[in-house]
C-alpha cells in the first residue's frame, strides 16, 4: 500500500493503521539484537534468571536457595546441590521516538505522516505481543512521551496520542535524545524515526540513546523531493527557504547542481550509515513515498527488527 | 551584399545585444521554495556569482546561440540583398517590348511575351516596394513602351498601384522593335526631373538613371546605342532562344495589264528554322476561299550561323484570281506557329483607277514614258497656257494627281503633287542660284520609294538649276556640284523637284529615268493601289487622298475601332498604324456617294519575324547577359528566418539536455 500523496489529515485510527494491516501485523513481534531485562514478566526472554521455560545455567546451591529449582539428578550422580537456572520470559520496552521538528512536515508524501503511520505499526506490533511501549515526539529538545501502554487495550489511546501531535519547531535532537535516554523506560529498544537533516548532528544524540544499553533503530525518512530535487516544482531559478529557521538558499537547480546535491545526499546518509555503526545502531533510509505493506511486512523483517 | 536598412539593424543591435549581455548579468528573480531544510544546500558555491547583483558572463552554449541568433535577426532587419539584386535607390525606367515579336506565343502558361514581360514588371516592382516594415523609401519608377512608336505609360513614380495599372494596361502591337527612342526618351524625362531635383537641392550632381529592358532582345538598333555615364542598362529576357518562325515575308496582288478583271498574287516565305517545314496556304477574297496550295509547300531550312545566317525562302504565286471590284485578298499560311502575325498577309485590292497626269511643257522622252504607264490619263498644255489658267483658277491644279512641269516657270507653286524638271519653282527654301555646268552623280538615296531599283552612276548632267535647299528638303540625288533631285513639302504642295532637263543629260538613255519617272507618278499620286496593292508596314502612316471636298470619313482599324478624320488637302492621314490587317477609310465624297477603301498592313521586316529570343545583346563596350527578376527578388531575410528557427530548435534541444538549464 502506497501512501497518499498529499498531506493527510489524519483523525482516526483508521488512518493511522489501516484496517487490511491489522492482522498482517499480528502475526509479527518484535526482535530485538540483545537480551534485554524487562520490569514485568512478559512474553519475552531476558537475561534475568527466573522462572522461564528455557534452561539457562546451572549455579552450586546457596542457603536460602528455592529448593524447587534443585536439580536432583545430578544430585544423584555428584552427591552435591546444584541449582538450575531459567531465562525468564520479560516484556519487551519498546520506545519509538519521533522527530517532531518543521522538517519533517514536509514532502509529498509527509514525512511525519509516513513517521506516525510507521510508529502507530511498529506501537501495535509491540502492545499485541505485551510488550511495553512509550511512544515519544522529539521537539524543542525534549522527549513528550507517551509511556508504558501494554496490550491490544491500549492501541486506541497510542493512536489518539499520535494524532494530536504536530510537527513544529526545532527538533532539539541531542537534547531530546538524552533526555529520552535519562527518562525511568528501564531498558528496550527504541527505534528512533528522522530525516535526520539535523543542523546540531545526531551523533551525540544517538550516543546517548546506545549508551543507555538500548537496542536502537535508527529510522531515516527522506522525502521524494529531497532524494531528487527536480521532482515537484519545476522551477529552476530557486529561493530555498529552510522551514525550521527560515534560512534562505538561492541557487540555480542546474544539473551540476542536482547531481552535486544528490551526491552530497549520499554522502550524508553514508555518514550515518557509519556512525550508526560506530555507535552499533541498526539503520535504514526509506522515501515516504515507499510501499507501506512492503515496507512493514518485508523490509523490516529483512532488516531484523520484525519477525 | 547589400545593406538596404543599416542604420535600422545597428539600432537594433545596440539595444538588444547590451540588452541580452544585462540579462546575463544581472540578479536572477527566483521562485520561493520551501524544503525540510538547506542544510546540504548551503555550500553550493557555484551560485555564489548568481547571487550577485552582477556576475561574471558564462560564455554558456545557450548564451553564445542567443547572441548568434540576435546578430541573425539583426543582420535580417538591414534586410540584406544580394548585388544580383540591388534594391535600386534612384530612379529606374522599365522599358517594356510591346513590338510584334512579343506576341510570341512562347511564354509559360501559353501565355505571349508580352504578357509575361508585363508579369515579370509588375513583379519586378512588387519587389521593388516590398522590403518589409523599415524598408527604406522604394525607387522611382517610370515605364515605357516602345515597338517602333514609344509611349511613356507613366511618369516617374513610387506609387505600385498605378505602376501595375499603367503595365497591365500596355498592348501588344505589330510594328518592329526600336529601342533608341525609347532611350531617348527615358533620358529626356530623366534629365528634366534631374534637373528639377538638381535646382531643388542646388546641385549639379545628377543622379544615375537604370533602365532595365524587358524584351526578347530582337533590337536591331541596340548596336548604335550608346550608354552614357551614370547610365545602366539590364536586361530581362522574355521568350525562347530557340522559337522557330515560318511566316509570308512579302505579298502583293497586280492587276493584268490584258484583263483588269484577273489578278495575279504571290507570296515571299521566310522559314528562320534549322529544319525545312511543309505548310498549306489558302487565299481569300473578301473572306471566302479561292485558291489553296495543292499540297504542302516546303519551305527550306535557313543556312549560315550568326550575321551570315540567312533565312530559307521560298516564293509562291496564286495567278490568276479573279477579282473584278475593290476587295480584300488574304493569304494564310497554316497551321499557324507560335508566332501568328506573319503568318497572315492580307492585300487590299481598289477599284481600277484612272491617274489624271496634267503635263506643262514639251519633253516627248517624259511624255512617251508617262503614256506607256497604265491606268493614266494624261493631259497636256504649254507653259503659258499652264500659267495661265492657273492664274484663273488657283485650285486648278489640285484636280489632278499628279502635274509634270518640263523647264516652266512657276511664279506660285499652287496646290498639287508636282514633278518638276529644269526650271525651279518659286519657293524660297530651294536658294536658286544660277546653274551647274557638267555634273556627274555622286550619290543617291537608294532607300527611297522613287530611287529604288535604280543606278543613277552613268548619268551625266550637262546642265543644270543650280539650288541649296534647307533641310526641309531631301535630297534624292547629289551630283558633284551640288543636288539634282531633291523632295519636299510647301504648304499644300507635294514636290519632287528634279534640277535638268532630261533632254540635258544622258538621263533618257538610261533605265533609271523610266523608273525613276514612273515611280515618282505613282508615289506622288498614290497611284500604287489603282494597279498594284502594296502593303503597308506596321508603325508606317496611312496617307490616302481622297477627293477634295469628301466628309465624314471614318478609319478603322483591324481590331474594328473607328476613328473620324478630317482630310487636309484631300489627303488622309492616319497613323502611326499598330497591328497588321486591313484598314478601312469611309468617307462620302463630294456628290454624296458613299465610298470606302481599304489598306492592308503586313509584317514583313525581317528582324522582327526572327523570333528566336537573343541570346545576348551586344551593346557598344560589350555584351549584355539576361538576367532573372521575379524568382530572384527573393530577399535575404526569409533565409535568415529559416536560419533563425534551425537555431531556435537547437536552442532547445541544448537546452532540454541540460535539463533546462545553462
Amino acid at each position: 500500500m502506497s501512501l497518499e500523496n498529499k498531506k493527510s489529515h489524519m483523525t482516526k485510527l483508521d488512518d493511522l493503521l489501516h484496517p487490511s494491516l491489522v492482522a498482517s501485523l499480528e502475526r509479527l513481534d518484535l526482535m530485538s539484537r540483545k537480551m534485554l531485562q524487562g520490569r514485568m514478566q512478559g512474553e519475552r526472554r531476558s537475561r534475568r534468571r527466573g522462572q522461564g521455560m528455557d534452561f539457562a545455567d546451572f549455579r552450586p546451591y546457596a542457603a536460602g536457595d528455592d529448593l524447587r529449582f534443585v536439580d536432583w539428578n545430578i544430585y544423584g550422580r555428584l552427591d552435591r546441590l546444584f541449582l538450575k537456572m531459567f531465562l525468564e520470559e520479560e516484556d519487551l520496552g519498546l520506545v519509538i521516538a519521533i522527530d517532531g521538528s518543521a522538517s519533517m512536515d514536509s514532502g509529498t508524501p509527509n514525512k511525519f505522516d509516513v513517521a506516525r503511520r510507521i510508529a502507530m505499526a511498529l506501537g501495535y506490533v509491540g502492545l499485541v505481543n505485551q510488550h511495553r511501549v512509550t511512544l515519544a515526539l522529539l521537539q524543542e529538545g525534549r522527549a513528550n512521551c507517551l509511556s508504558a501502554l501494554r496490550g491490544r487495550r491500549r492501541t486506541a489511546e497510542a493512536a489518539s496520542w499520535l494524532i494530536e501531535q504536530k510537527a513544529a519547531g526545532t527538533s532539539g535532537f541531542d537534547s531530546a535524545c538524552r533526555a529520552l535516554a535519562s527518562a525511568r523506560l528501564g531498558r528496550g529498544m527504541v527505534i528512533v524515526i528522522s530525516d535526520y537533516l539535523l543542523r546540531e548532528g545526531y551523533e551525540s544524540g544517538l550516543s546517548a540513546l546506545a549508551a543507555r544499553g538500548w537496542d536502537v533503530f535508527a529510522l531515516q525518512i527522506l522525502s521524494p523531493e529531497e532524494m531528487d530535487p527536480r521532482q515537484g516544482d519545476q522551477s529552476l531559478d530557486v529561493r530555498l527557504i529552510d522551514s525550521e529557521n527560515k534560512s534562505e538558499v538561492e541557487i540555480t537547480l542546474s544539473n551540476t547542481v542536482v547531481r552535486e546535491q544528490k551526491r552530497r545526499l549520499e554522502s550524508f546518509n553514508a555518514t550515518l550509515r557509519a556512525t550508526c555503526l560506530k555507535l552499533g545502531v541498526r539503520q535504514m533510509t526509506i522515501d515516504s513515498s515507499v510501499d507501506y505493506q512492503k515496507f512493514l511486512l518485508e523490509s523490516l523483517r529483512k532488516q531484523g527488527l520484525l519477525k | 551584399m547589400t545593406l538596404l536598412t543599416p542604420m535600422m539593424g545597428l539600432i537594433a543591435a545596440m539595444i538588444v545585444v547590451p540588452l541580452l549581455l544585462a540579462l546575463y548579468m544581472l540578479k536572477l528573480r527566483r521562485m520561493r521554495r520551501y524544503i525540510s531544510s538547506t542544510l546540504l544546500w548551503k555550500s553550493h558555491t557555484e551560485d555564489v556569482r548568481a547571487n550577485a547583483l552582477m556576475q561574471r558572463l558564462r560564455l554558456t552554449p545557450l548564451f553564445l546561440l542567443q547572441c548568434l541568433l540576435l546578430l541573425l535577426l539583426v543582420a535580417g532587419l538591414m534586410q540584406p540583398v544580394l548585388n544580383s539584386w540591388t534594391r535600386p535607390s534612384g530612379r529606374i525606367v522599365l522599358l517594356i517590348d510591346q513590338s510584334a515579336s512579343m506576341q510570341t506565343l512562347d511564354a509559360p502558361n501559353g501565355a505571349t511575351r508580352l504578357d509575361e514581360a508585363k508579369r515579370l514588371a509588375i513583379a519586378q516592382v512588387e519587389s521593388w516596394q516590398g522590403g518589409g516594415l523599415f524598408a527604406a523609401s522604394p525607387p522611382e519608377v517610370m515605364v515605357i513602351a516602345f515597338a517602333q512608336d514609344v509611349s511613356v505609360c507613366i511618369p516617374f513614380t513610387t506609387n505600385p498601384t498605378r505602376i501595375r495599372e499603367a503595365i497591365e494596361a500596355i498592348e501588344a502591337t505589330d510594328q518592329t522593335t526600336q529601342i533608341g527612342p525609347a532611350i531617348a526618351l527615358a533620358r529626356a524625362f530623366a534629365t528634366e526631373q534631374a534637373s528639377e531635383i538638381a535646382a531643388e537641392i542646388k546641385s549639379a550632381t545628377v543622379p544615375p538613371l537604370d533602365m532595365q529592358l524587358i524584351s526578347d532582345g530582337n533590337c536591331p538598333d541596340l548596336g548604335q546605342l550608346a550608354l552614357r555615364k551614370n547610365e545602366t542598362l539590364s536586361w530581362v529576357r522574355c521568350g525562347n532562344p530557340d522559337t522557330p518562325n515560318q511566316g509570308i515575308s512579302a505579298a502583293g496582288a497586280e492587276r493584268r495589264s490584258d484583263d483588269p478583271t484577273l489578278i495575279n498574287a504571290f507570296v515571299a516565305l521566310r522559314n528562320e528554322s534549322e529544319i525545312a517545314v511543309k505548310r498549306e496556304f489558302q487565299v481569300r477574297s473578301n473572306g471566302t476561299l479561292i485558291a489553296s496550295s495543292p499540297e504542302p509547300i516546303t519551305l527550306p531550312a535557313a543556312i549560315g550561323k550568326g550575321a551570315t545566317r540567312a533565312p530559307g525562302a521560298q516564293k509562291l504565286s496564286f495567278t490568276p484570281l479573279t477579282l473584278a471590284n475593290s476587295g480584300v485578298l488574304s493569304v494564310t499560311m497554316l497551321p499557324n506557329d507560335a508566332f501568328a502575325t506573319d503568318d497572315r498577309a492580307v492585300i487590299a485590292i481598289q477599284d481600277q483607277q484612272t491617274l489624271r497626269v496634267l503635263m506643262a511643257g514639251n519633253d516627248s522622252a517624259v511624255e512617251a514614258l508617262i503614256n506607256s504607264l497604265p491606268s493614266i490619263s494624261l493631259q497636256q498644255v504649254s507653259c503659258q497656257d499652264f500659267r495661265k489658267r492657273v492664274s484663273i483658277d488657283a485650285n486648278w491644279t489640285e484636280s489632278f494627281d499628279v502635274v509634270v512641269t518640263i523647264d516652266c516657270e512657276l511664279p506660285v507653286l499652287t496646290a498639287g503633287r508636282w514633278l518638276i524638271f529644269g526650271k525651279p519653282p518659286a519657293i524660297a527654301s530651294l536658294n536658286p542660284y544660277g546653274d551647274q555646268p557638267r555634273q556627274a552623280v555622286r550619290t543617291w538615296k537608294s532607300d527611297h520609294k522613287v530611287m529604288a531599283q535604280s543606278q543613277f552612276t552613268d548619268l551625266v548632267v550637262d546642265r543644270a538649276a543650280a539650288i541649296a535647299p534647307t533641310s526641309d528638303w531631301t535630297p534624292l540625288l547629289e551630283g558633284s556640284k551640288g543636288p539634282l533631285i531633291v523632295s519636299g513639302r510647301t504648304y499644300n504642295a507635294l514636290v519632287m523637284y528634279v534640277a535638268f532637263l532630261p533632254m540635258d543629260s544622258n538621263w533618257p538613255f538610261q533605265r533609271s529615268f523610266v523608273n525613276f519617272t514612273g515611280q515618282s507618278i505613282e508615289f506622288l499620286g498614290a497611284l500604287g493601289s489603282a494597279v498594284t496593292s502594296e502593303s503597308l508596314e506596321p508603325g508606317a502612316t496611312l496617307r490616302m487622298r481622297v477627293a477634295r471636298g469628301s466628309t465624314q470619313v471614318v478609319v478603322t482599324n483591324p481590331r474594328g475601332d473607328s476613328v473620324a478624320q478630317n482630310p487636309i488637302d484631300g489627303e488622309v492621314v492616319f497613323g502611326p498604324l499598330r497591328n497588321v490587317g486591313v484598314y478601312k477609310v469611309d468617307y462620302l465624297d463630294p456628290a454624296g456617294k458613299r465610298k470606302s477603301r481599304a489598306v492592308g498592313v503586313n509584317l514583313t521586316d525581317a528582324a522582327e519575324c526572327n523570333v528566336a529570343a537573343a541570346q545576348q545583346l551586344n551593346i557598344p563596350g560589350g555584351e549584355l547577359q539576361p538576367k532573372s527578376i521575379g524568382f530572384s527578388t527573393l530577399a535575404i531575410w526569409p533565409m535568415i528566418v529559416m536560419l533563425v528557427l534551425c537555431l531556435l530548435i537547437l536552442e532547445w534541444f541544448i537546452y532540454l539536455r541540460s535539463g533546462g538549464v545553462t
